[in-house]
């Protein structure tokens, strides 16, 4: 492997990505706008049945969670790069077959995986004002106050949720030009995996079988390390446990995800599949 | 070119917009799962509710003047299928084409471009329906769903319609902004999160702030819905007193907003056919 | 390809090859010309500190550089064109690849191209050329060797001179014709060393139709097919033997019908 090679085509499809990005005013302005509505739908589906005080009190007696606001914010910020990594770098082979850039691009001796994960960290970095300014407006809106322990924890604890979204994205790329339809599927996994990783409300309280799910979605697992580190004084040591399949997944979805686009060319250029939209 | 052209136009769209559907079926069960979507936002407000406790339904109650939480929300998810996808049904559908290189195509034949769109929404619709009626029977049969008072049926179709006929304007409007703005999916994202927000969909808009009650008057949902509730959970006629508000609230809002989805849509439209900007994406 | 094994060795090949696929579509439209190429130069593994001074020769070869640094989406038809050959130039590979370069090109803008690949490629650089065209006087025009495929297979090959000399023993009769009936070309066909008989409408407002003969000799073809016409009331205008083109190669391989 070339590095050199590699960091260009990395570069290179960061820039290009980004380029896109800012030049559709509308993507902007939805990439800073959306965070408020979703953060306060999610407040709401709570306030709507109770007090902000009576659910708070409910949340630390039964689960052990001291800030609720807290817990809606971590989980709506993963969630949120979750589906910036679902669209972004998900449906992004998709976007180059509708562009109409996919042979070239597959042609070109520029690795595949590098390319999704270009896309999928530029889709990262588009997303990366939701974590500070989410932060800042639930400081001002609803006075949260982060309990942090171990900043150390916390910036490994974010590292590792990025990465493993990242994986996702990669994973989903591949899927997504299989079966050609990726908006149908991108939107088809946003309400089943927003429910089952406890972006709402803590994974305990689903039914079993939704907390089965929930154990083998590598956001889980995100939302979880974040809740610990920022609201809950978690460290390092508390960690391991939710790291450790957090690694696992991400492991396991990138070389799931590099083996299925293998697959992905060498049954498109069987089929001819690869173009065709 | 008269009606009848007029009528085949929207026939050709409607029939195209449900194949179109259809021939991604090899995502067939990616496809249900959509359909199944708003199922898991009901499973997010019943688990919300078993969380918070007995006491919910109390606050849920002194609140809204509903008895019961959950037919509340399982009717809020059934009509928001129908009407999301009305919404956003013309802005995807200009982006596909303009994706797949057909807008050019359709844009230069004499076929009425309202008809069109509205073709395009009505399979839209269609698909929807089958949505509403998965998370009607899942109501039914997983959570109970169960109906303290005779339902007035013809008032709640009528709730529907209306509020179709006021979003159907929005639809409209985004449609002509897809061909300037390109992407629809980022504004449908803000846009649905929104309206789930302010319009009573998940939880009672008298939950709200005064500011953000206020806000909820301006979309023809929050008025069908309640009307479309009353009717169904306490069996109110379209013409009950109780009704009066939510009826009269939506039928100005829909004669307002009909023409200004109109008049935007050919504004974005003729302001991208003057910039040559109508087939790019 | 270039040595290298098209299977074992495929990323080699890729960086050995520059692939024109050309037409609307295929090029990043929100960024700029420049934008474009410097992307594919990256993905072509090539050094800023080469790409750069290489794709500003390469615009200017193609006469872009005053629209370098416009979105692609404003670009013509044919601007798009010469930026999807240039952007097969970037990296110099010894190889190249053309998908029906010219396809969908104004005359003007087609003559550009064709002699941009014959003067600049073939000749002063030397390059590999692989040209895909339906277009049979670009084949000519261009090609050191033409490989006829019919149906997913290479029926013949060989240099232009050679395909048409392999057809040398058909002649090809011209006429144009006016009140050309429909039966004409049923009845043509029935005079014995007739092999193909191809028409065209060539002036719809007179009516001329221009009717291509293919037969083993013209000489004695030719008494039966003025015969011919005559009697089906045609009005003959103008008749002229000529030398078979590749365009007569083809029909001749391929038969009649239109092929796509």
């Amino acid at each position: 492997m070339n590095l050199a090679l590699e960091w260009l085509t990395f570069k290179g499809v960061i820039l290009r990505h980004f380029k896109e990005f800012v030049s559709y005013r509308t993507s902007v302005f939805a990439t800073i706008i959306w965070p408020l509505p979703l953060l306060a739908l999610n407040v709401y589906q709570y306030l709507g049945l109770a007090s902000g005080q009576q659910v708070g009190q409910v949340l630390n007696a039964k689960y052990g969670i001291a800030s609720f606001s807290g817990m809606i914010i971590l989980g709506t910020i993963v969630y949120l790069l979750y589906n910036r990594m679902l669209w972004g770098t998900g449906a992004s082979l998709q976007e180059e077959r509708f562009n109409g850039t996919i042979e070239s691009l597959f042609l070109t001796p520029a690795n595949r995986m590098t390319v999704l994960l270009a896309s999928g960290f530029s889709s990262l970095l588009e997303g990366a004002w939701w974590i500070v300014g989410v932060f800042l407006l639930s400081w001002v809106i609803f006075g949260v106050q982060p309990a942090i322990a171990d900043w150390g924890a916390v910036i490994i604890a974010l590292i590792s949720t990025m990465i493993a979204l990242v994986a996702v994205g990669v994973f989903f790329a591949s899927f997504f030009v299989l079966t050609r339809a990726a908006d149908q599927l991108a939107t088809s996994l946003q309400a089943p995996i927003r429910y089952a990783s406890g972006v709402a409300f803590p994974v305990a309280a689903m039914p079993a079988v939704f907390q089965l799910f929930a154990y083998i979605l590598p956001v889980t697992y995100g939302i979880n390390a974040l809740r610990s580190t920022v609201v809950q004084e978690g460290t390092l040591i508390s960690l391991v446990g939710t790291l450790a399949p957090l690694y696992l997944f991400t492991a396991i979805l990138i070389i799931a995800g590099h083996f299925m686009l293998k697959r992905v060319e060498a049954q498109a250029k069987r089929n001819g599949s690869l173009y065709k939209i | 070119m008269g009606y009848a052209f007029d009528l085949d136009v929207f026939r050709g769209s409607y029939r195209y917009s449900m194949l179109q559907t259809f021939r991604y079926m090899n995502a067939g069960f990616f496809v249900g799962l959509q359909v199944l979507g708003p199922i898991f936002f009901l499973l997010t407000s019943w688990t919300i509710l078993q969380i918070i406790g007995p006491s919910a339904l109390t606050t849920f109650t002194t609140t809204s003047g509903y008895a019961d939480y959950i037919p509340f929300v399982i009717l809020g998810f059934a009509f928001q299928a129908v009407i999301m996808n009305a919404v956003w049904s013309g802005a995807n559908g200009i982006r596909n084409e303009q994706q797949a290189g057909t807008v050019e195509a359709i844009f230069v034949t004499p076929s009425s471009k309202v008809a069109w769109m509205l073709g395009k929404i009505a399979g839209n619709i269609t698909m929807a329906l089958v949505s509403t009626s998965i998370i009607l029977t899942v109501g039914t049969l997983v959570f109970s769903f169960t109906l303290r008072v005779t339902p007035n049926i013809p008032a709640a179709v009528i709730g529907v319609l209306l509020t179709l006929a006021g979003m159907t304007a929005f639809a409209f409007a985004l449609a002509g902004l897809t061909f300037l703005a390109k992407r629809a999916d980022d504004i449908n994202q803000v846009l649905w999160t929104s309206l789930v927000f302010f319009t009573g969909l998940a939880f009672p808009v008298e939950a709200l702030p005064q500011w953000a009650q206020a806000i909820s008057w301006v979309f023809p949902i929050t008025h069908g819905l309640s009307i479309t509730r009353g009717a169904i959970l306490k069996g109110y006629s379209i013409f009950d007193s109780n009704l009066l508000f939510p009826v009269v609230s939506i039928l100005i809002l829909t004669l307002v907003y009909i023409p200004i989805g109109y008049f935007s849509f050919r504004t974005f439209f003729d302001k991208a056919r003057r910039k040559g900007a109508l087939t790019g994406y | 390809m270039n040595g290298f094994d098209v299977a074992k060795q495929a990323n080699a090949v890729r960086s050995s090859i520059g692939v024109v696929t050309g037409g609307e579509r295929g090029l990043y439209w929100r960024l700029t010309g420049r934008e474009n190429l410097l992307f594919c130069a990256r993905l072509d593994g090539v050094r800023e500190d080469r790409a750069k001074p290489r794709i500003d020769a390469l615009l200017k070869l193609v006469e872009l550089e005053d629209r370098a640094n416009d979105n692609v989406e404003k670009y013509s038809r044919g601007m798009k064109q010469r930026l999807h050959l240039i952007r097969g130039l970037i990296h110099d590979p010894p190889t190249l690849l053309l998908d029906e370069p010219t396809l969908g090109l104004d005359p003007n803008s087609a003559v550009v191209v064709r002699e941009f690949i014959k003067e600049k490629l073939q000749k002063e650089q030397g390059k590999t050329i692989l040209l895909t065209t339906h277009y049979m006087e670009e084949a000519d025009q261009l090609c050191d060797q033409i490989a006829v495929i019919d149906h997913g297979k290479v029926i013949s090959k060989g240099t232009p001179a050679e395909l048409k000399a392999g057809v040398q023993k058909i002649d090809v009769l011209r006429i144009n014709a006016t009140s050309v009936p429909e039966s004409l070309v049923s009845d043509v066909k029935l005079i014995e060393g007739v092999q193909e008989v191809k028409t065209s409408v060539i002036d719809p407002v007179a009516g001329l139709t221009e009717i291509l003969v293919h037969t083993r000799s013209a000489e004695e073809t030719l008494p039966h097919l003025t015969e011919t016409m005559v009697k089906a009331g045609a009005r003959v205008r103008l008749i002229e033997q000529s030398k078979p083109s590749l365009e007569d190669v083809f029909i001749s391989l391929t038969g009649r019908r239109l092929r796509d």
